[in-house]
């Protein structure tokens, strides 16, 4: 039996210390923008004006075309040198990222050797870089080919040769800004969800209050619903200043409907508050919540949920653990509704799988709620 | 025998009589983590009729606080039953919990709201309808004093309006049963008097029944009924009048000759085999013990007195606690008096001040403290005590004046002062999860101790406190009176010439407070200066020289016996030093409004 009266006394009381506790809001409002422009402007996973050092040990017409292909891309930042020496030891330095070298040998049935060092340490940008790299140097030599071809004899039909063409479907310009700041919005809004959460009940224990609640005809459900509403308020004023900055600041496309990531984001929200103020009654402790929720809730969304690091090369296990993460299906979602539009399969199993995690998640809470001091 | 004839007389009398509440036979027992199960009650049975006043008293950790939140319904006892107005009930019942109001000892305010916004929470809370509330509020608000200030933020009230505030906000729908859980603790005598008339006019209005515990007997005694609580077990239950006569025939008053000071005779006076308790009251101590007529005793030449609630107390907890208490006691060494010569002061402070932007929370005051004096710093909740304390300690620089602790300037050289002094703060600031023993090995450290005088300090004082057995319990772990006897030990061990304590006894039991006192009689024997802050009045007997302070400036400054003499200049009616203290305060307050 809720009376709505007193629950609505207890829901303005917990939007008053809300907005009173200054802390709240800037963990609330300040810390999502803050992550959001970093995340959004700062880190990038796209490999761009990469240094490459170009070896020239002779100066041919050839190797200046290689060079001024190699320009001509927007991924590489060619450099020309003519000592092998300096090359290596810029690569050592970190003063480039990869050398080219062609080989002063010239076979004779016009066949050519170039050779592509790559610096190694990060094995995804040197990845990035060499197929960069060799799409540069094959279409170099295509094109060197076809002179090659034009000067011996006419040209003849290429027979039995397969061609490849690739077209990149959803983020087509590969901007990795397009897949990071829908997964920045699942970072903010565990953030809100969770570590603000975490602290209000275990606050009222630590300062005595609850005690005086728990002898008042107060009912659980209402005290859960009064510390529910205002920080889902929150976090919905959370989810639409990141929206907004997503479509007019960084200019991510959104292919799926507006209304399905609101609402899948309210239920992820649900399923964050319960999860915070589940921790919180639990604990009884301020300190010891939060630093539970870091590990139970924030480090997952960053490293598990596939936001950063994709998940399907994730080991088997990791991707196991990963499903027990309402964030993993949370990302997952977002990043199709932003990118690829309305996926109806996709988008009814995360969603259901979004409640599920909602609806136990709340149901834990309110069961470890006690009204008792024992 | 006590208990069973006036449960008797009861019983007799009960069928036509209406109980509000009644509790038969409750028990509580708690498991700890480590599987160990801990009786905090045993068969506590009571009977409230409409517009009773009960008192619960007893040591730290005697079940007072468990019965209470039984009541309230905070916890489910485990055996026996609860009736409230005719119906059973046990933990949470929302029908019974609305007619009884409980405050906490942390009263539950919300600091970050107002002081209405409080009061509308609890109205909301507690279903009060809206029509009722504005004559509620201006009532209650008018009873204490609060109507000019519901706008400003709970956080910000002094204590003893926090205490007000949370007194009202459970008195927001007018309970049936009031549950109120040392509501005095930490607070001067002046507000406390404020509280009790607050509850006794509301009491007067409704027929409103109250359950209080306390640690200060002198308000049990002005209650209906006292229910005597030790380890859970209802030691004696009855009216105050009753209980007193326990004492009848042992309480004696014994004056204190000129160059005895009464703190040591009552040190001295402990250790005697004939006297249960003792304590300094209004120049004299007042003895509790077997006159034997035959041998030449102590107490031949003591007056027989009336006897009183405390008296009683002390008698019931020593029977039951026998021998242990009086080991604790014996175990601190008495030395005798050096001959207190007029020496240099130890302690030296002259027209200090300190600001707090346009704030003066010390203003212009002045006193001297000579070695070996136990020295009270008195005043009410805000007087800028702890301003003052932290002062003398170099933890806060004063605004201007000049303060000399030790014979050096402490607004010099802050960090020389220290050295020479010990500071047991209000608050337990020791360690929580380091042990006992790895808490002393830490702060003898951290004051510079070394090598062999290390190992002998902390074998000393672990000797002196008889932490022994607790050494490897965690310091949060303890008991609340053995937290204090660390803190304590912690602050002497690098034998400071000055003991600092704030509040050291606040929400001690009596018995606790003896073994304290003791050991600062023990202290000051061996040329140790103690300055000391309390809110029993009765324990500035205790000291050579007193200063009561109010809005941060000096009332009054002397001995126990002149603070008196002036008070009853004021008020002749004054005997205690709870009203002389009431007096002196009141007539300062009045002169400046």
């Amino acid at each position: 039996m809720i009376t709505f009266p007193r629950m609505l006394a207890f829901i303005r009381k917990e939007f008053r210390q809300m907005l009173r506790d200054r802390s709240s809001l800037t963990l609330g409002l300040i810390l999502p923008m803050t992550l959001l422009l970093i995340f959004g402007f700062g880190l990038s996973l796209d490999v761009q004006d990469v240094p490459v050092d170009v070896v020239l040990e002779q100066n041919s017409p050839l190797t200046r075309d290689l060079f001024t292909k190699l320009a001509l891309s927007p991924y590489l930042s060619p450099n020309l040198t003519s000592s092998w020496h300096k090359a290596e030891n810029d690569l050592r330095q970190g003063k480039c990222q990869a050398i080219v070298r062609r080989s002063l040998k010239e076979h004779a049935d016009g066949r050519e050797h170039v050779q592509i060092i790559v610096n190694g340490r990060d094995s995804n940008t040197a990845r990035i870089m060499s197929s960069y790299l060799e799409s540069a140097i094959s279409s170099w030599a295509e094109q060197r080919a076809t002179t090659f071809s034009f000067q011996s004899s006419p040209p003849k039909p290429r027979l039995g040769k397969a061609e490849a063409e690739t077209r990149i479907w959803y983020n087509a310009a590969m901007e990795s800004r397009y897949f990071l700041v829908p997964g920045v919005v699942v970072l903010i809004m565990t953030l809100i969800g969770s570590l603000l959460t975490a602290l209000i009940v275990a606050r009222e224990w630590e300062r005595g209050t609850w005690e005086a609640l728990t002898a008042t005809p107060i009912a659980k459900h209402e005290i859960l619903a009064g510390k529910i509403v205002p920080y889902f308020c929150l976090g919905m004023v959370g989810l639409f200043l990141c929206l907004a900055a997503a479509s007019f600041v960084f200019d991510v496309p959104r292919r799926g409907s507006l209304i399905l990531i609101i609402l899948d984001s309210a239920i992820y929200l649900l399923g964050c508050l319960g999860l915070g103020l589940y921790i919180s009654a639990a604990t009884k402790s301020q300190f010891l919540a939060s630093q539970i929720v870091l590990v139970v809730s924030f480090m997952p969304t960053v490293m598990l949920s596939g936001f950063i690091f994709d998940l399907k090369s994730a080991p088997l296990i990791a991707q196991y653990l990963a499903c027990l993460f309402p964030a993993t299906w949370y990302v997952e979602l977002l990043q199709s509704l932003f990118l690829a539009g309305n996926v109806a399969g996709l988008v009814l199993r995360d969603t259901a799988m979004l409640g599920l995690f909602a609806f136990l998640l709340l149901f834990a809470a309110c069961a470890k709620m006690q009204k008792s001091l024992e | 025998m006590e208990q069973a004839a006036t449960t008797e007389q009861k019983r007799q009398k009960s069928p036509t009589m209406t109980l509000l509440f009644e509790a038969q036979k409750i028990g509580k027992t708690f498991t700890r983590k480590n599987g160990e199960t801990i009786e905090a009650l045993v068969d506590l049975s009571l009977k409230l009729k409409p517009g009773s006043l009960i008192a619960l008293v007893g040591p730290d950790a005697s079940g007072k606080t468990t019965f209470l939140r039984i009541v309230a319904g905070l916890l489910t006892p485990s055996s026996g039953s609860l009736h409230f107005d005719g119906q059973s009930y046990a933990g949470q019942c929302p029908k019974v919990l609305s007619q009884i109001g409980y405050m906490p000892q942390k009263f539950g305010l919300y600091e970050d709201l107002t002081v209405q916004e409080n009061l509308d929470l609890y109205a909301d809370l507690k279903n009060v309808p809206r029509a009722s509330r504005p004559k509620r509020y201006a009532r209650l608000l008018e009873l204490c004093a609060m109507t000019p200030f519901t706008q400003k933020l709970a956080g910000k009230l002094s204590g003893g309006m926090k205490q007000k505030l949370g007194l009202i906000c459970t008195l927001i729908a007018p309970p049936k049963l009031l549950l109120l859980d040392e509501p005095t603790v930490g607070v001067d005598p002046l507000s406390r008097r404020e509280l009790w008339e607050i509850i006794s006019e509301l009491q007067a209005e409704s027929k409103m029944s109250v359950l209080v515990s306390t640690s200060y007997l002198n308000e049990a005694e002005a209650c209906a009924e006292v229910l005597l609580l030790f380890e859970g077990h209802t030691l004696a239950q009855g009216p105050p009048l009753g209980l007193c006569q326990l004492a009848a025939g042992k309480s004696f008053l014994l004056p204190a000759n000129a160059p005895t000071c009464p703190r040591d005779l009552q040190a001295w006076l402990l250790d005697q085999p004939e006297v249960i308790d003792a304590v300094p009251q209004a120049g004299d101590v007042r003895v509790i013990g077997h006159r034997n007529e035959q041998n030449n005793s102590c107490l031949s030449a003591a007056k027989m007195v009336p006897p009183r609630l405390e008296d009683s107390f002390m008698l019931l907890l020593k029977q039951q606690m026998g021998n242990v208490a009086l080991a604790a006691q014996q175990a601190i060494a008495q030395v005798a008096t050096p001959p207190r010569s007029a020496q240099e002061p130890v302690i030296c402070t002259e027209h200090v001040s300190r600001h707090f932007g346009d704030f003066v929370a010390v203003n212009d005051v002045s006193f001297s403290v000579f070695p070996g004096e136990v020295f009270g710093l008195l005043g009410p909740n805000g007087a800028g005590k702890t301003t003052t304390f932290r002062m003398l300690c170099g933890l806060l620089a004063a605004t201007s004046g000049s303060l000399r602790v030790a014979g050096i300037d402490v607004r010099k050289t802050p960090a020389e002062a220290r050295r020479h002094i010990g500071y047991v703060a209000q608050k337990f600031s020791l360690y929580g999860p380091l042990s006992v023993l790895e808490n002393l090995e830490f702060f003898a450290g951290a004051y510079g101790l070394q090598g062999a005088r290390r190992r002998q300090r902390i074998a000393q004082v672990i000797d002196d406190f008889q932490l022994t057995d607790w050494l490897g319990i965690a310091a949060q772990e303890l008991p609340g009176g053995w937290q204090r006897s660390l803190a304590m030990a912690v602050g002497l061990l690098h034998e400071p010439e000055i003991l600092f304590l704030d509040e050291p006894t606040s929400g001690a039991d009596p018995l606790s407070r003896r073994i304290f006192w003791k050991r600062i009689a023990a202290l000051a024997s061996q040329g140790v200066t103690v300055v000391v802050t309390t809110h029993f009045m009765e324990e500035a007997e205790y000291c050579d020289h007193i200063l009561i302070q109010d809005g941060g400036i000096r009332l009054a400054f002397g001995s126990p016996a002149e603070i008196r003499a002036e008070a009853q200049k004021l008020n002749p009616d004054v005997t205690s030093m709870d009203d002389a203290f009431i007096a002196i305060v009141e007539k300062a307050r009045s002169q400046k409004s």
